[in-house]
């Protein structure tokens, strides 16, 4: 290719470009937004952790540790529980996300050996990393206890030595393999992003295509036009996650729930897709516009919807952006329901409110098409 | 009742253009009505209000009676619509899309069969059937455009620039179609700027900058403009010292060559006039070399005429 066509189409490309207004915007704006967005939303630590409390012992190091624990931005004590299986039982149900156990006799080990331990439960099957995060918090807790039980053993005892904590850590859901952590965020996306891809070009489309015109003169109304497209694409959706769905059963993903579950929680997410996909529809001018929308949509659902980068590793102020990510939702229950086998019913909470958001999305939105095809 | 009927149509976009500027129709039915004019001259703006596709700033339009801006969805059932591109599924059959179009309009499995072979073989389509569409050559789509707006059995059809980049003899056998069209009971309100393909229209509107700006048959169009016929007389002679004396309404143009003497003269009625302007040059002595009668185009009258407005 010679430098001067070389040239020229460079020099098209860009002017085709830079007069695109909107196109320019989504090019330029979006990616640096969701970069200033994902640098801002996550802090250093993990706060609001759902966290459940077992106190066996009432001697002081127990209320030193509980303090500790109380007074730790970490953890979101949600619960006080009676014994370690009701804590197991709580994490297994995903009620809280890590349950922090003092045992019987904890006091009674510092002041006789000062070595003493608290036992964590704690949930690897909902969230990839904060596992990690939590564990290296608690070492620090117990660090800051022993420091702190030292020295009231000093005033009460009137020893000096030093005060080991041991944790002994419980992993409910394992250590999950890459194929266990990858099968609900595949699940998720590919239910995802099939209908939202797909709802998000199909009016620009009729629209590029110049069929529009002549359809909107025959006399189907804008509600079967709108619906009529919507439904194959939630169809494809659903077909295509119970086919990934298989493809990671059969390389060896784990699946305890049940198959009807799985397809209501994936009907739900692909309504709310609809919705969202549509919603680009009607900001979209060009299918180019409608595929960067729902490509960024794609990279912020990874960002933000709290499997791979937990919310609660997020600044709270930021941590409203989780709630339009009807994949958070989805994740929520599905990993329920995949990796735990936690029926429908128990994990139906974050479905519901999906089931609102793809409710109002699609009303939202079937309104602006309504109109735009006006 | 006219099959359409527009009054006083406006047409402003928000940038300020003013595309139809109090347009005044009235198409009976049975016709074809041809808006001719050039591009951008307001023609697509006015069908597309006339289809209910494009809301009118000021004005009324009625569609067999029925007000479209009031009521679209009934005035389209009475039409069919053919736009100015290719508007139809290319990855869809012809056959495909004609049945998906029958189904738009709730026509019955059975009643729909028919009505597409019917229609496939008025528009000679049916060797495609199976084709897809986005296969066809540019004459095919537009004849399956053709087919898909009669699916539902319109009186009405609507053609905007029907013919555009088609091969001339395609462009006959269309116009045959729409003859045939309109011998069968159609209206057809048809936009184009082939002025040669508008003197087959029953009646014109002629359109510019968004005004019509002269309406009737072919014929009368091209009389009006100038007010009559135009002659083109040749004589041997000294004509000089009679020519204001000549029985015509004007002298529109005069040469001179070495021998002869040509002018261009407007009269009422050709074969009334001549018969007077031969016996007055052989009176004068003048040797009548040609009188013939000037074939005034479509194009010459539409130029001449926004040559006017202007």
């Amino acid at each position: 290719m010679g430098l001067v066509k070389l040239f020229a189409i460079t020099i098209k490309e860009l002017k085709q470009l830079i007069r695109d207004k909107k196109t320019l915007i989504l090019v330029i704006f979006l990616p640096l937004f969701l970069t200033l967005l994902f640098g801002l939303s996550y802090a250093k630590e993990p706060s609001d952790v759902a966290t459940g409390v077992v106190v066996r012992d009432s001697g002081f190091a127990a209320d030193i540790m509980l303090n500790r624990i109380m007074s730790d931005e970490t953890f979101d004590v949600k619960y006080f529980l009676s014994d370690i299986d009701t804590a197991k039982y709580y994490v297994e149900k995903s009620k809280i996300f890590v349950a922090i156990v003092i045992p019987e006799g904890f006091t009674q080990m510092v002041v006789t050996t000062h070595k003493t331990y608290i036992i964590v439960i704690i949930d690897t099957a909902r969230r990839i990393s904060l596992p990690e995060l939590i564990l290296a918090d608690i070492d620090k807790l117990i660090y800051d206890c022993e420091d702190l039980i030292m020295k009231e053993l000093i005033v009460r005892e009137n020893t000096f030595s030093r005060v080991n904590i041991e944790k002994i850590v419980d992993l409910i859901g394992g250590e999950p393999s890459m194929v266990d952590i990858v099968t609900p965020v595949i699940l998720g996306i590919m239910t995802q992003q099939v209908p939202l891809t797909l709802a998000s070009i199909s009016i620009v489309r009729e629209r590029e295509r110049g069929t529009l015109e002549k359809l909107l003169t025959t006399p189907i109304g804008r509600t079967d036009l709108i619906l009529g497209k919507l439904v194959p694409f939630l169809f494809f959706g659903l077909l295509i996650s119970l086919a990934s769905l298989f493809l990671l059963i059969m390389i060896g993903g784990t699946f305890r729930g049940s198959l009807i579950d799985i397809t209501i929680a994936s009907l739900i997410l692909g309504l709310a897709s609809l919705g969202v996909g549509l919603f680009f529809s009607v900001l979209s001018t060009n299918q180019l516009q409608a595929m960067q929308f729902s490509t960024f949509f794609l990279i912020a659902s990874f960002l933000f919807s709290g499997f791979i980068f937990a919310p609660e590793a997020m600044r709270p102020e930021f941590r409203f952006i989780v709630y339009f990510m009807p994949l958070y939702y989805y994740f929520e229950s599905a990993s329920n329901i995949i990796l735990k086998g936690i029926p429908l019913k128990e994990t139906i909470e974050p479905l519901i409110m999906l089931f609102i958001y793809a409710i109002i999305s699609i009303i939202f939105s079937f309104k602006f098409m309504s109109r735009k095809l006006e | 009742m006219s099959a359409i009927t527009t009054r006083n149509l406006w047409k402003i976009y928000p940038n300020g253009i003013k595309a139809v500027r109090g347009i005044n129709l009235d198409i009976p039915k049975r016709e074809i009505f041809g808006l001719l004019g050039p591009n951008g001259a307001g023609k697509t703006t006015t069908i597309r209000m006339i289809m209910g596709l494009l809301a009118p700033t000021n004005g009324e339009i009625y569609v067999w009676g029925h007000n479209v801006i009031a009521n679209p969805v009934v005035a389209r059932k009475y039409i069919g619509y053919v736009p100015q591109f290719f508007s139809l599924y290319p990855d869809l059959t012809v056959m495909e899309n004609m049945l998906f179009y029958a189904r738009l309009y709730e026509l019955p499995p059975y009643e729909a069969r028919e009505r597409i072979r019917e229609i496939m073989e008025i528009t000679d389509i049916g060797q495609y059937k199976n084709v897809l569409a986005g296969n066809l050559s540019g004459g095919y789509k537009r004849r399956l455009e053709l087919a898909v707006a009669l699916i539902h059995d319109p009186p009405i059809l609507l053609l905007d620039e029907p013919t555009a980049g088609v091969d001339p003899p395609i462009r006959r056998a269309f116009w045959e179609l729409f003859r045939r069209l309109r011998n069968e009971g159609k209206t057809i309100l048809v936009t184009t700027h082939y002025m040669d393909e508008a003197e087959n229209c029953d009646k014109l509107a002629l359109i510019s900058y968004g005004k019509i700006i002269a309406e009737g048959t072919p014929r009368e169009i091209k009389k009006m403009t100038y007010g009559g016929d135009i002659v083109r007389i040749k004589v041997r002679g000294d004509i000089e010292g009679v020519i204001d004396s000549l029985p015509v309404k004007k002298i529109m143009d005069r040469k001179r060559d070495s021998s002869s003497f040509e002018i261009f003269a407007l009269v009422n009625d050709y074969a009334v006039d001549v018969p007077d302007i031969v016996e007055f040059l052989n009176s004068h002595d003048l040797d009548v070399l040609l009188i013939e009668q000037v074939q005034v185009t479509l194009e010459d009258a539409f130029i001449e005429l926004v040559k006017r407005v202007k």
